[in-house]
Order: structure tokens, then sequence, then C-alpha cells
């Protein structure tokens, strides 16, 4: 028998007996969907994830700080040595110890880095415009190469000499702008304290109006200048070795770095006593929760899978058995062991796969549904979160595991079939 | 007249030890191209099983069959299958038609089995079912033919490869005197046009005496051969 032939009295075979197929498919089509949705939401968090972090720093930023020994004075260890050499973590987690200005050189000269952002240690007090009140306000300096979205405007330009920031949303109204198109390029003013503890404003240019996003929040970007200018003010008079201290800095390196030379970059800042991280490892922690939540819930899948591979077992068992005769017919008219047990394996592989197709389809409508929904109530807050996400490149494998599951359910009973013995089964009333 | 099939001091022993049971004792038998036999006997007297072993449905305990002088016991499988396929039809006693199916599709189920296209399998199709005087029934389906139509779908069925040698198994055992004696004719008549040899299991002596060869079988033995003059070669009356 031609396998276009198969295929063909397959599915007229699957035609047949319509309630069951209609039945088994029905339970392949919940396994599938079961497992499609979860994936689904795995994808739409990840992605989320990935638009949300790619919005505070850049792929080739590698966020470098002071490496600390031990867990400071507070921890169980046994006390150890005074070194003078060795940066000590501080008691007071809110003020990790700082690199200097002799560490930002050695940074600097480390192979692999090829610039270092300096991060300037100040903080905005408020945020004003003229004939406006004073709100307080987060002002994040912004890495090279980062990907805020915008409603409005362009990003900081850190390589420019004045003073830049975007502004979250939520600043638009209270700043005494129209719309966000109307913020652009108005002049603002923030504050900051000098050391003496005195406040003091500096003018800043809006560029851009921010999209809100999970992380960053309410948090303003400025560029480089606005910090130094602010530094700057605040530092005045402090002697240069208390002055030049820095919490991190970013260094960049070579986005095509390979994965083993970005390891030997971190060992080499290990071992001057930096420890360095990048967005991918940071964004690591975040996506492995992820994993783990999604691996969770495709067990549920699973068992879903597992429940409906019985159903073509026994769907199959029944249609062999059903189908003694005509078994035994095809056999004595000289068809071989192979072809039979094709036919019966192809009728439990198209079972999977419609039921995997139907699903599929089924998946996206209430995925695009169901991201709406979520959207507007549960994660209302969470600006730009599509909940489902369905790319082909994750559906395939998802389609190909089921049909594989089909086949190995329809495995047994089309063994069974194809060992049929063709004078009992055509004696077989 | 070249032999067809020659089964050589066949044996056929169904269990093991105590419970083993011969169906079939020692069977030597030659059967020529164009010769129209007869295996006659009472029930449980292995003549069916006679027919499945020349049938190379089953095969021997001990003994050999050969087709067309190829010992069939040396053959894989595959071969095995091949050679029904191509060289032999089949009429049974319960007709295995599928019901669900058209007539046509029910027909041609041996070369859909053989590989052949569709456009052919309806072309030979078509043929055979005018051959048995049905080819108005072509799209009819299978469950709405009375029996002795059924029966002469089982014969286009068993015709439409162009068989050697069809076997028929108490073909007419389900059907009426009046419609059981056209099917023997029909079948008759194609050994006599087309030269097809026919192999009839039955118990019934009146089918027996119109075939040129009677083999009376009992408890697994042959016990006599009759040779009728009358039926004549290829299967006169």
């Amino acid at each position: 028998m031609k396998y276009r032939d198969i295929i063909r009295t397959a599915n007229s075979n699957l035609r047949k007996s319509k309630l069951r197929t209609f039945l088994t498919i029905g339970a392949v089509f919940m396994g599938a969907l079961t497992l499609m949705l979860t994936t689904g939401v795995g994808q739409g968090l990840k992605t989320y994830v990935d638009e949300q972090v790619s919005a505070v720093g850049a792929k080739d930023a590698l966020i470098i700080s002071v490496k600390t020994e031990g867990g400071g004075p507070v921890s169980n260890d046994n006390p150890k040595d005074y070194d003078p050499s060795k940066k000590q973590a501080s008691a007071d987690f809110t003020n990790p110890p700082m690199l200097s200005a002799e560490d930002v050189a050695k940074i600097e000269k480390t192979e692999g880095i090829k610039s270092v952002q300096l991060f300037y240690p100040v903080a905005a007090e408020y945020i004003t415009r003229q004939g406006q009140g004073k709100f307080l306000i987060t002002a994040t300096q912004a890495v090279d190469g980062l990907n805020q979205p915008l409603s409005a405007g362009k990003l900081v330009d850190n390589s420019s000499d004045t003073s830049q920031i975007t502004i979250p949303p939520a600043f638009v109204g209270k700043l005494g702008f129209s719309n966000d198109q109307d913020a652009v390029n108005k002049k603002v003013a923030m504050a900051f304290k000098d050391s003496q503890g005195q406040i003091f404003e500096i003018p800043v240019t809006v560029v851009g109006v921010q999209e809100k996003t999970l992380i960053q929040g309410n948090a303003a970007n400025v560029n480089d200048a606005t910090m130094l200018a602010a530094f700057n003010r605040a530092t005045a008079g402090v002697p240069d070795f208390q002055r030049n201290q820095y919490a991190y800095v970013v260094g960049k390196f070579d986005v095509n770095m390979s994965e083993t030379d970005l390891k030997a970059l971190k060992d080499r800042l290990a071992e001057q006593g930096y420890s360095a991280s990048t967005l991918e490892d940071q964004l690591g922690i975040i996506n492995n929760v992820i994993n783990v939540i999604t691996v969770f819930l495709a067990v549920f899948a699973g068992i879903a899978l597992a429940a409906a591979s019985f159903g073509i077992v026994n769907t199959l068992f029944m249609s062999v058995q059903e189908r003694t005769r005509e078994i035994g017919l095809m056999k004595a008219l000289g068809m071989g062991r192979r072809k039979i047990f094709a036919l019966f394996s192809l009728e439990a592989i198209l079972i999977g796969f419609w039921g995997a197709l139907i699903a599929l389809g089924a998946a996206n409508i209430i995925g695009r549904i169901g991201s709406k929904v979520a959207a507007n109530t549960l994660f209302k807050d969470f600006e730009g979160l599509e909940l489902f996400s369905f790319p082909t490149r994750a559906m395939i494998p998802i389609i190909i595991l089921i049909i594989v599951i089909a086949f190995l359910a329809g495995a047994l009973p089309a063994r069974r079939a194809s060992r049929k013995d063709p004078i009992e089964a055509l004696r077989y009333e | 007249m070249a032999d067809v099939i020659t089964a050589k001091n066949i044996v056929k022993t169904y269990g093991k030890g105590e419970s083993a049971f011969s169906a079939l004792k020692g069977v030597d038998l030659t059967i020529g191209e164009g010769e129209v036999v007869a295996v006659i006997g009472k029930s449980g007297s292995g003549k069916s099983t006679l027919m499945h072993l020349l049938a190379l449905l089953d095969t021997p305990t001990s003994g050999s069959i050969s087709v067309n002088g190829a010992n069939a016991s040396q053959m894989n499988r595959k071969k095995v299958d091949r050679l029904r396929n191509d060289e032999f039809g089949f009429v049974f006693q319960q007709f295995f038609l599928n019901g669900d199916e058209t007539v046509l599709s029910n027909v041609v189920l041996p070369l859909k089995i053989a590989g052949i296209t569709p456009r052919e399998r309806k072309r030979r199709g078509l043929e055979v079912l005018k051959a048995v005087e049905l080819d108005d029934k072509a799209n009819s389906k299978a469950s709405n033919l009375s029996g002795g139509q059924k029966q002469r779908v089982c014969i286009a069925r068993a015709l439409i490869n162009n068989p050697k040698v069809i076997f028929a198994d108490e073909p007419t055992g389900n059907l009426d005197s009046q419609t059981g004696s056209k099917i023997e004719s029909l079948l008759f008549s194609l050994n006599k046009k087309k030269g097809i040899t026919l192999i009839f299991v039955t118990h019934d002596p009146d089918l027996a005496k119109r075939c040129q060869r009677e083999v009376h079988i009992k408890d697994g033995k042959i016990v006599s051969v009759t040779v009728n003059k009358a039926a004549g070669k290829r299967g006169s009356k």
C-alpha cells in the first residue's frame, strides 16, 4: 500500500467513528491547550522582563563594584585580621564600600574594558518647574545604550554637555505640562544637597517622556552631565580622597565577546577585588524564577497529556478489536505487518495532530483575550505586559511533542493489529 | 499442464505435548494450472486447514509447499505477502466486505494494497464489476446489497489482480441454493474463460461433483480422490 493511500485510509477510518474520534481529539486538545497556555504565560513573562530590564541597562555593560570580604563585622564567621589593603563590608548596608579614583583607573586598565562610566553618588531631593510645586523624584544616571521606551521625545544623551532628563509619565501633569509632547525641550530644575546640607538647584532640559515600566517605576533618567554638575556642586571643598568615591561604575565591553572571554574578564576584575555582573546575570535570577513557575505549570499539562494518551490507547484498542476481520482480510490479501502498523499508528498521529492544531488555535484566541483582560484588571500596573505569548519557535516543538506522544500511545494497539494472525482474524465473529 | 501448487507430506499440529492436535497428518497434493479442485470433507476434517496452508495464509509444521515451483517455506514474509497479493484471489463464506464503503472501494482493496494508482484502480475495478454484472452498483454502499450481490462483489475482488488461483472457502454456504448455483456458475465460467485455477473447500457433494477432481479429507488425511470425467477440461458442464 502506498503511503498516500495509508494516510487516506487512516483518515477515513477516523471519520467512520466520528464521536469516538472527536472525544479522543478532545482529550488531546485539553492536554495540548494546557501545555500551550502554560508555555505561553512563561514566554509572555520572559519577554516582559527582558523589555523591562533593557530599559534600565545595556547588554554590553558590566556593573562593577567593590568585592567585599566576608559578610561584614556582624557576620557569624570567626573574627578576621584587619587588612588595610582590603575593603571591608560596612555594617551599614546602605553604605557599601566605595570605589576610589585609583580603583577606577585600575578598572579602566583591565584588559577587555573599553570604557568606564562613572556613577556619581548624588541623590536628587526634588524636581520642580517655574510656577509649579516641588516633587520628590528618584533620578538615575542613564547607562550608555539603555533602551528605555518613550512616549515622546528622545533618550538622554550622555555625550552631551547640557543637563538632560527623561521624566516618568506621572510627572507630566504635576509639572504643568498639557501632554507628553508638550514637556519635551522644556526647562525644569532639580535640587540636590551640598556637603553643608544646603539645597541647590540645577537647570535640566526635559528631552523625553518615559513609558511606565515595572522596574523603572517612577524613576527618571538623567544624563552624565546632570549628575556631574550636581556632584561637583555637592562635593565642592571636600578633599579629593573623600570626594572621588563611587558605589559602582559601569564598564563597557565588546558585545560580541564570547561567554568564556566574558568569564575571564570577570575573573580578572575579581582578582583585583571587584565584583562585576552583566545585565544578563541579573536577569538570570528573574528568568530562573519564571522557568521554575513554567515547569511547575507544565507538570499539570503533562498530567493532562498523559490522561489524553490513555484515551488514544483506548480508542485504538477498540478500533483494532472492531476491525479484527478487516485487518485479517487485509493481511490475507497481502498487506504486510509494517503497513498495518503504519496504518494504525498514523491514526494515532492524526488524532495528536488535529488535537494539537485545534489547541494552538484556541490557545491563540484565549491568549489574546486573556492578555487583554489581564492587562485591564489584575496586571493593570504592569504597563506593556502581554501575559500570553505564542512564538512559533516555542509552539512547533510542542506540536511535535504531542504528535510523538500520540504515536507512542498508538504504538501498542498498532503493534497488536500488525501481529494479528489472518486466519484467526478471519474466523473471528 | 504445469503445476501451480505442490504440497509434499504436509503436517499441521496445533498445541504442544499431550494437548497437541494434528489437523493434518501428512498430505500430498498437486494442483495443476487451470484445474478445478474441490477439497471436500466434514467440519473438523482439516479441509480448511489444508486450504489455509495451500494459500500460504499459514505455515505447515512439517512438509513443504511450492507455488510455481518455488518453495514457500524458504521465502520471507514480505515475499509471501506479495505472492498472495499477485497470484491468489480469495472468496470466503462470510463476505468480509466493508459495509460502510462503496462496492468499488471494496473491490479495489487488493490493488490498493499492491500500491496501484487510484485511476488505474478505478478502471480495473469497474472492469471486474462489469464481469460480475454489478457495474451499476459501483458507488452503492456494500451493506445495501443482497447476499448474492455481495458474493459477486467478493468474486470481483478476488478477480481484480488477475490471479492464477482463486481459493473459495464455502462460497455458497451463506446463500440460498438458486443464488448459490449462480455464484458457482460464475466461478466456473472464470475458469473456462480465463483459465483461472479454482480450489473449492466445501462439504457440498453437488458442488464437488461439478469439479474435475474431488479430494476427500477425513481426520487430517486424504482418504480418496475422485476424478469427474464429466466435468471435463476447464470446467465445462
